[in-house]
């Protein structure tokens, strides 16, 4: 069966560029949590890679947003569409990624559910991350300490949830044995038409018949 | 009146050179009671020029609750206080062009049998620049 | 043996020698100030100044007070700079009181916003963030010698005493009551209790809010929120989530191999 166009070259470079800088944000960042790791120069370097990593975090979607904006809209309004899709998905989660039988499974469109909750998480954890970081950098001694001391409990907690996240999504994409084709897809933007029917059938549905039609 | 300041000793040969000084104490000042400075609508901060018949000096005007106006017999009398310890130069010069020596104002008068000069008490007037 | 500085506020005459001996001692800069109105120079602490005396005029029933307060690190027991530091650059001395080590300090400035006494302060580049933190690190260089610190040494009224710190409190506990019997019935020792006990005890003619010293400083429940609860918990979730995702991986891969085999 043929293969499918799943990921743009753009929507491609965008992922791994975000990547990137979030991992670089998460190894600065939990450097400067671990206690002693950072002394002196050392974590006054560390700070300034941070900050300077926050900087394209935040200004990598504006530019995206900037050059093409009716996909930068989609790609947040489809976090927040839910259907009838997405309760079964729900229901048949647990059994199907432990692997239980796949029909079970419910199709799903060109994002499951899973990759919707995980797209909200990141739209929030980004936000959460990037004003409670913005004040911490430029409001210091302009806000209250109190407001300060939250913006960090605030970016502490945004932390631990990220990484779980994080592990999550890594896991899925490069060793869970039912998404074997997640991280290829990524790389080259393609998925087989088998993987696509029965990973994203309503999505799959969709495009064969365009093609047909 | 020219009352002395803790930080600065005389005129201004010595200290208003010494930086740590200076950071204490970095010009002049004239200290003036509250309502003396309600009349003449003098705030803290505010840069004053004081002046006798003898010539003016400017400085930072410094309203005090310490300064009380005082009723003496009949008249009510307001004072306000110039240390004399800056000059026309230092690395702590005064604020105006004369340099804000408390000496301009001061009358040449001095007692008969020592010739010490009485520096100070002499009617001024103040008024906010 | 704990040690302490004992101010007595009564016995100041704001002459400041304190300032000028602290700079003199740690061989700090001047600042450049300009008058603002007042004796108070410079406007606050700063990375270069780490002592300042606080002016106040306060009248109350007819009668003028001319007080002074002495501002400097108020070296806490339970100190929320010690506990938020990130790299260690402050710690607690053998002797009680918190010590820095300049060279470790990356500059982030949480110190500063935990304090309750914002006493550390900063100066960094606004977008880079590289600066450096710098406070009273109560002469450790000279009391680790046998001497008392410059701004003991040098106070001319006896204002600043030097010693042990239960000598120290008794004493000011006695000043407190000699005050009150004469007539300063909310005379008050500042640092007795607070914050585990300060290491530097004010004795005070009047409540600390008429010197701007804080009623009832708190020790900020964040800061030890983050150290000692979120650090750790930060760790277990990781590893908790790790070994599950790992699980998950095994037992999926394990039941499709399974289906493999039956179909």
């Amino acid at each position: 069966m043929a293969m499918v166009e799943r990921y743009t070259p753009s929507a491609r470079w965008f992922h791994w560029l975000i990547t990137g800088v979030f991992l670089e944000l998460v190894l600065s960042g939990l450097l400067l949590f671990i206690p002693w790791l950072t002394s002196g120069m050392v974590g006054t370097w560390i700070r300034l890679i941070h900050r300077i990593g926050a900087v394209i975090l935040v200004g990598a979607p504006v530019i995206f947003t900037l050059v093409s904006w009716r996909r930068a809209w989609y790609f947040v309004k489809e976090a927040f569409t839910w259907g009838k899709a997405d309760i079964g998905w729900l229901k048949a989660a647990p059994g199907y990624y432990f692997g239980g039988d796949p029909r079970l499974m419910p199709p799903q469109g060109y994002i499951n559910t899973g990759m919707r909750l995980y797209r909200l998480a990141i739209l929030f954890g980004g936000l959460s991350f990037v004003i409670t970081g913005l004040i911490m950098w430029f409001f210091k001694g302009v806000i209250s300490p109190e407001a300060f001391q939250w913006c960090v409990i605030i970016h502490d907690v945004t932390f631990i949830i990220a990484i779980c996240m994080f592990f999550l999504h890594f896991q899925l994409a490069v060793f869970h044995p039912r998404m074997d084709e997640g991280l290829l897809s990524m790389v080259d933007g393609k998925v087989s038409g088998v993987y696509a029917r029965s990973h994203h059938g309503i999505w799959y549905g969709k495009i064969t018949a365009k093609k047909e039609g | 009146m020219t009352p002395r300041l803790t930080e600065h000793w005389h005129a201004a040969q010595l200290t208003p050179n010494h930086p740590w000084l200076i950071e204490l104490q970095p010009q002049p000042i004239a200290e003036l009671g509250e309502e003396l400075a309600r009349d003449k609508g003098i705030r803290s901060g505010d840069i004053v020029e004081v002046s006798t018949a003898r010539g003016s000096i400017q400085a930072v005007a410094i309203v005090t609750k310490r300064f009380r106006r005082l009723r003496i017999g009949t008249k009510e009398v307001d004072h306000v206080g110039i240390p004399w310890h800056w000059g026309y130069t230092g690395l702590s010069k005064g604020i105006s062009p004369n340099g804000s020596s408390g000496n301009i104002l001061t009358p040449h008068v001095g007692d008969a049998n020592t010739t010490i000069p009485e520096y100070k008490t002499f009617l001024c007037n103040v008024r906010r620049i | 043996m704990a040690k302490a500085i004992l101010y007595d506020a009564t016995k100041c005459t704001a002459c400041r020698a304190c300032q000028v001996a602290c700079k003199q001692w740690n061989e700090l800069p001047a600042e450049v100030t300009i008058n603002r109105g007042t004796y108070e120079n410079p406007p606050d602490l700063s990375p270069h100044t780490w002592i300042k005396i606080k002016f106040i005029e306060l009248e109350k029933e007819g009668k003028l007070d001319w007080l002074f307060a002495r501002q400097a690190c108020m070296h806490c027991t339970d100190a929320a700079c010690v506990e938020v530091c990130p790299t260690g650059a402050l710690s607690y001395h053998e002797l009680g009181f918190v010590q820095y080590e300049k060279d470790k300090c990356c500059g982030c400035g949480y110190c500063a916003e935990f304090c309750p006494f914002g006493v550390p302060k900063l100066e960094s580049g606004k977008i880079t963030g590289v600066g450096v933190m710098d406070k009273c690190v109560f002469c450790i260089d000279r009391v680790t010698n046998g001497l008392e610190p410059a701004c003991v040494k040098t106070c001319p009224t006896g204002a600043l005493t030097f010693g042990d710190r239960d000598d120290l409190a008794a004493e000011g506990r006695a000043r407190v009551e000699a005050l009150k019997a004469d007539g300063f019935s909310n005379a008050y020792l500042y640092g007795d209790e607070e914050l585990g006990g300060l290491h530097v005890l004010y004795v005070l003619a009047d409540r600390p809010s008429v010197y701007g010293l804080p009623e009832e400083p708190e020790f900020p429940a964040l800061a030890s929120v983050r150290d000692n609860i979120f650090r750790p918990f930060a760790w277990i979730t990781w590893g908790v989530v790790a070994v599950g995702l790992a699980l998950n991986v095994v037992v999926a891969r394990a039941r499709q191999l399974r289906g493999k085999e039956e179909s």
